[in-house]
């Protein structure tokens, strides 16, 4: 089959020696006709995409310290963001790594048995689990003093349960980091004077019901 | 080389100049083009599969681990209790279904969870159970607030995604029950069976990209809220997480005489984190980039006990291995060549990609001696959207066009030989697959070769033409082929795979 263009599309002369020009009513590569679902479907997803991406970046720019303008759109994203669990900060190990906190806890039962308890440690097992421990004492020891009242309450209230116990002591332990020079001058990670507790209170477990 | 963004990208010095020309041309139908190439390229789902395959494990390995002690993390007298979550959550959206399940109920729902998760991972219904295990990661990650990490919002990230595109289209039971459906088929009808092909998709390359894009940002902020700090600046930073008993799974104190090792890892992890969002995307340096990538969070797991996150991290990073890549890792595994399946053709996916008016632009190579005329048409192409790619050399064109696969040739013929033109020709013309053929002789060079170009593949226009008709007869010939072979395939493959 030899295909031919008909003369009446044959305006500017191409080959030979004469140059190539551009078409002036040329349009897009694809034109074929959309149907008005389907252009309404590719303009939703592309919006779509546009507001996915403007959530994903200014969540994390709205950890402070954030500028107002960041916050704004933030404001205005949240909902979205929350409702996926895709507001995140993604600041892992900053502004840099610091103590750790961990919990210490004493029980005591109805009997006068008295238990006494740290976590995380590293008898719980496995590694995952020991984490989510980790992550318990964590948050408690990074909030504010408002918020830990709060919190160890609903501690207290887990190891009475746990551990059927008449009266709970709770207190957070810091846990500091040694320098390299402490190290080589024969220090341990787990020296005593690394660790500084700091009691949250004593509870009882009609008051905690 | 038969992606659409590859072949772009190995277009000549020449017309990489022009495609820079292009965007200070005509920068927003240019952007228009990349935004849609990069977003709606249907793509290999192997990936998003392999994806599946790694992060539905650690879902379903996440929340196992939860069931250890359901009471504790998810009671109503547990460390989360909802009393304390209202006030640490404050008015924040925090959907979870576990705010409605009482105590006594708590672990019949639990292994219903499981059991869905368990689904998703062998690629069982996908698109019902992808969607069920992101409502069970969030409503898990929501309810176990003050016990939750990094793994938790990756493993939320991935799985939205994994929603996204068809994740279960390859290497789960989904694909088997379509290959036993197709045998059945085939024994019922008597006729020979064939596998299902294999489609690309563009919700996997949807799918992929913003797996990709979402780890950039991870990266991106990860390391610009690190520079906030002294100790990753003094170089202490590595040896502060080193130091962290908590967090220690093997001793790394001897560091403490090296102090350059923490200084180097330190410094390497920050220029790492924070040029991941660039360096990735130059595709020489991907492979250092992911390996790097790799070498941090094996360590983060091995030396600091956080095997989960680490692990999780590297699976994201799997969205930056191309797709041919993993079917050649994965093709030698038992089972695979029913799992895996057979990839369909490119030429028909890509064509019939463009019938879903996502505007994915054909792809020429242009042949013309003379290189002033040559740029001058291929700009006029560029400008409307095409991709192209300029060869001055016959040999040279026969290469390239094995390589870059068009949808089209075009031969401007005038300055060659006849007998080169013929042979150029009929060895185009003979291949099965050959593209449409577009031969522009000047009127005594036709008149010369009259009757020795005639095959239904090629398009021999004559005299003097305009770039308007030219690319309106490439348009329709397109158009017209591109139907064709929609329908062929689906009378030859009628069990399609997501499209």
């Amino acid at each position: 089959m030899i295909s031919t263009i008909p003369a009446n599309r044959r305006r500017v002369p191409l080959n030979s020696e004469i140059e190539a020009q551009a078409s002036p009513n040329a349009c897009g590569a694809v034109e074929r006709p959309r149907s008005k679902w389907r252009r309404a479907g590719f303009a939703l997803v592309n919006t779509w995409l546009f507001i996915h991406l403007t959530a994903i970046i200014t969540a994390p720019a709205t950890v402070g310290p954030s500028s107002q303008s960041s916050r704004t759109v933030w404001t205005a994203v949240a909902p979205y963001l929350q409702g996926l669990y895709l507001n995140h900060g993604f600041h892992y190990f900053a502004p840099q790594p610091g103590s750790s906190n961990l919990v210490s806890w004493t029980v005591t039962r109805k009997d006068g048995t008295v238990l006494n308890g740290r976590f995380p440690n590293f008898d719980i097992r496995p590694r995952l689990y020991y984490h989510r421990h980790f992550m318990l004492s964590e948050f408690l020891g990074n909030s504010p003093p408002e918020l830990q009242t709060v919190i160890v309450k609903g501690f207290a209230r887990n190891l009475c349960r746990e551990y059927d116990g008449e009266t709970v002591t709770i207190s957070t332990v810091r846990h500091d980091l040694p320098s390299m020079e402490r190290v080589r001058a024969g220090g341990k990670l787990d020296d005593g004077d690394l660790y500084e507790e700091q009691p949250l209170g004593s509870f009882k477990r009609e008051d905690l019901l | 080389m038969k992606n659409r963004f590859g072949w772009a990208n190995r277009i000549s010095d020449k017309a990489r100049l022009y495609r820079w020309v292009s965007w200070l041309l005509n920068p927003f139908r240019v952007a228009a083009n990349a935004w849609n190439e990069f977003w709606y390229s249907p793509s290999d789902p192997v990936v998003l599969a392999l994806i599946r395959i790694f992060a539905g494990g650690m879902l379903l390995y996440t929340h196992v681990i939860w069931g250890l002690n359901l009471p504790a993390f998810f009671g109503s007298s547990g460390w989360n209790s909802p009393d304390v979550l209202s006030v640490v959550q404050e008015d924040g959206i925090v959907p979870s279904f576990w705010w409605y399940v009482s105590d006594q109920w708590l672990m019949p729902v639990h292994c219903l969870c499981i059991a869905i998760l368990f689904l998703f991972w062998i690629g069982f219904a996908t698109r019902v159970t992808s969607v069920l295990s992101m409502i069970i990661t969030i409503s898990y990650s929501y309810r176990a607030h003050m016990s939750n990490f990094g793994l938790d919002q990756i493993n939320a990230i991935l799985c939205l995604y994994l929603c996204i595109g068809p994740s279960g289209a390859l290497l789960s039971v989904d694909r088997w029950i379509s290959v036993v459906r197709a045998r059945r088929k085939a024994r019922r009808e008597g006729v020979p069976y064939a596998a299902p092909v294999v489609s690309r998709s563009i919700t996997a390359n949807l799918a992929i990209r913003l797996i990709q894009l979402h780890f950039c940002v991870i990266y991106a902020y990860s390391g610009l809220s690190k520079l906030q700090g002294g100790a990753w600046w003094s170089g202490e930073a590595v040896w502060l997480a080193f130091a962290n008993l908590e967090y220690q799974s093997i001793s790394m104190t001897w560091i403490a005489w090296y102090p350059w090792i923490s200084d180097l890892m330190t410094h390497t992890t920050i220029l790492w984190e924070v040029s991941f969002a660039a360096l990735i995307w130059i595709r020489p340096l991907r492979p250092l980039v992911l390996a790097m990538g790799f070498s941090m969070h094996a360590g983060i797991g091995g030396m600091m006990g956080m095997w989960t996150f680490g692990l999780i991290m590297i699976f994201g990073h799997l969205s930056f291995w191309p797709a041919g890549i993993v079917r050649r890792l994965l093709g030698g595994l038992p089972l695979m060549p029913t799992l895996l399946g057979t990839l369909q053709p490119l030429k028909q996916t890509r064509l019939s990609a463009r019938n879903t008016d996502l505007k994915v632009a054909p792809a020429l190579l242009w042949v013309d001696r003379t290189v002033r005329r040559q740029l001058l048409c291929l700009r006029y192409f560029w400008q409307r959207g095409y991709h192209c790619a300029g060869s001055r050399d016959l040999q040279e064109a026969r290469e390239l066009r094995e390589t870059t696969l068009p949808d089209a040739v075009v031969v401007m013929a005038t300055g060659w030989e006849d007998e080169e033109v013929t042979t150029f020709h009929d060895d185009h013309c003979s291949r099965p697959d050959a593209e449409p053929l577009f031969m522009i002789l000047s009127t005594s060079q036709s008149a010369r070769l009259n009757g020795r170009i005639h095959t239904p593949g090629s398009h021999v226009i004559t005299g003097q033409v305009s770039l308007g008709s030219l690319r309106r007869e490439i348009q329709e010939t397109l158009d017209h082929t591109s139907d064709d072979q929609e329908f062929e395939w689906a009378a030859e493959h009628p069990i399609g795979e997501d499209s």
